[in-house]
């Protein structure tokens, strides 16, 4: 049986990662880090009364994420300028994608900071976090086709990226056979 | 099958479809060179989108701590409304003695209200017994399982006929509709085909059942008024076959079939509209 100590501290690591993945899905929404500490701030605000996060982690994350978003949302719809008084900064991706042929490549960066807000957060929900698409649509407040056709875009948009940079036949080359269970 | 959708193809890729549907689909590209193209493609974006937000999402990141401060005064205040600055006239400083003598007044009044009608209560004596509790009486908040048909068919009366028409743009895509419905009800369910009786399948809509997700399939015809049928889960119910209802103007044919509950409902006479259903019952067959 797990002492004290031990729950304790299993519920505070729980929590530690929650508030890190938290601030992964703000830094996606707004790919501006004033903006991302504000959001998560909101955010974590409204999560404070929630203490034992050691229970089903997995639901207090997608709770928090669809918070999160509907903060954003309700933020750039009061407030539409908001990205222009804090600009996106892709450089928040530049470094994180450290794999592949588009390692470090900040022109990629761009084109991912360059999305809109939902649909980067639809992609990440489900190709970062691995969420279902149900998951994604909860926290996105979309039905399901919705979610599907903001995801589709995401993809003939990227595929018109590599194919305008010339990526596509190098990519294929160096990323064989990567895919998920279908 | 060969009309698929971008967006269908992406749930086979990324892994959201029935076991049944992601094998179709498997043989489809296998067969044709057009639809394993896009496949191809998708699978090539989808690769890229792993690598890069998986890497940001297992990326160590450390939480600035200011990120975490609840200092009201820090910064910029993003997410609150900025207080309006006060005029001379509402600053504390300036408050007139005729304002204080109004507020005084309001809470004398307010004061006097609260315990003039608490010992009005006191002096009216005792109160009458209440009435003895009806101990027969049904709990109102539980409605038997069996009144889901009658739930949806008033649930159907707020849609006039008019938004159940389609308009000429309309756009039906059966295999998303077909994706939707196998979603809810965790099925491989095809939607009934009516286009003998006259009807195609022009939308698929998804609403909230009590705790359930609902899927309403509408059908449109040339002559005929539009048909509805819904499907929605129904993990605790039994079998049952087709029942007629007739709730005000509206008829409908419900049936259970392999925990799922249907109902068809539309401008028909009640023979034509069990036929119907029967027909969709046939063309959605219990899984032995």
């Amino acid at each position: 049986m797990a002492s004290f100590g031990e729950i304790h501290s299993r519920s505070r690591d729980a929590f530690q990662s929650i508030i890190a993945r938290l601030y992964k899905f703000a830094l996606v929404l707004t790919v501006n880090e004033e903006l991302a500490r504000a959001l998560l701030r909101s955010t974590f605000k409204g999560l404070n009364l929630r203490k034992d996060f050691a229970g089903d982690e997995r639901d207090h994350l997608i709770e928090a994420f669809r918070r999160m978003y509907a903060l954003w949302s309700a933020k750039l719809g009061e407030d539409p300028n908001v990205q222009k008084r804090c600009l996106p900064e892709p450089r928040l991706f530049t470094a994180s994608f450290p794999t592949g042929p588009l390692a470090g490549n900040a022109h990629f960066a761009k084109f991912i900071a360059n999305m809109s807000s939902s649909q980067r957060a639809a992609l990440y929900l489900v190709y970062g976090e691995g969420t279902s698409y149900d998951e994604a649509a909860e926290v996105t407040a979309l039905d399901m086709l919705s979610h599907m056709k903001l995801l589709a875009r995401g993809h003939v948009a990227l595929s018109q990226w590599l194919d305008h940079r010339g990526l596509s036949q190098e990519y294929d080359d160096a990323a064989p056979g990567q895919e998920r269970a279908a | 099958m060969t009309q698929l959708s971008d967006e269908f193809l992406l749930a086979y890729i990324d892994g959201q479809l029935e076991r049944r549907q992601s094998a179709e689909v498997s043989q489809l590209a296998s067969k044709n060179v057009e639809i394993s193209r896009r496949v191809a493609r998708l699978k090539r974006s989808q690769t890229q989108l792993i690598e890069s937000f998986g890497a940001f999402a297992r990326e160590e990141v450390a939480v600035p701590r200011s990120a975490l401060q609840f200092d009201d005064n820090e910064g910029k205040q993003l997410y609150r409304e900025k207080p309006k600055p006060r005029t001379a006239a509402q600053s504390p400083a300036h408050i007139e003695p005729d304002t204080v003598r109004k507020m005084l007044f309001v809470i004398a009044v307010f004061a006097g209200g609260v315990f003039g009608g608490y010992g009005a209560s006191i002096l009216t004596g005792q109160r009458a017994p209440a009435p003895a509790k009806d101990t027969e009486r049904a709990p109102a908040a539980q409605l038997s399982p069996s009144s889901w048909p009658a739930d949806i068919v008033r649930f159907h009366s707020f849609f006039p006929r008019e938004t159940l028409t389609p308009y000429p743009d309309a756009i039906a895509n059966p295999e998303l509709i077909r994706f939707q419905l196998s979603k809810i009800t965790a099925k491989a369910l095809t939607p009934p085909d009516f286009s003998r009786q006259g009807y195609s399948l022009f939308r698929g809509q998804t609403f909230n059942y009590r705790q359930d997700r609902m899927m309403q399939l509408t059908y449109a015809s040339k002559t005929e008024p539009p048909l509805t049928l819904y499907a929605l889960p129904a993990a605790e119910l039994p079998d049952s076959p087709i029942v007629l209802q007739v709730l005000g103007s509206n008829k409908s044919a419900g049936w259970v079939t392999d925990h799922v509950r249907f109902l068809l409902t539309g401008e028909k006479n009640e023979d034509d509209l069990k036929l119907l259903a029967v027909m969709a019952q046939s063309q959605m067959p219990k899984k032995s």
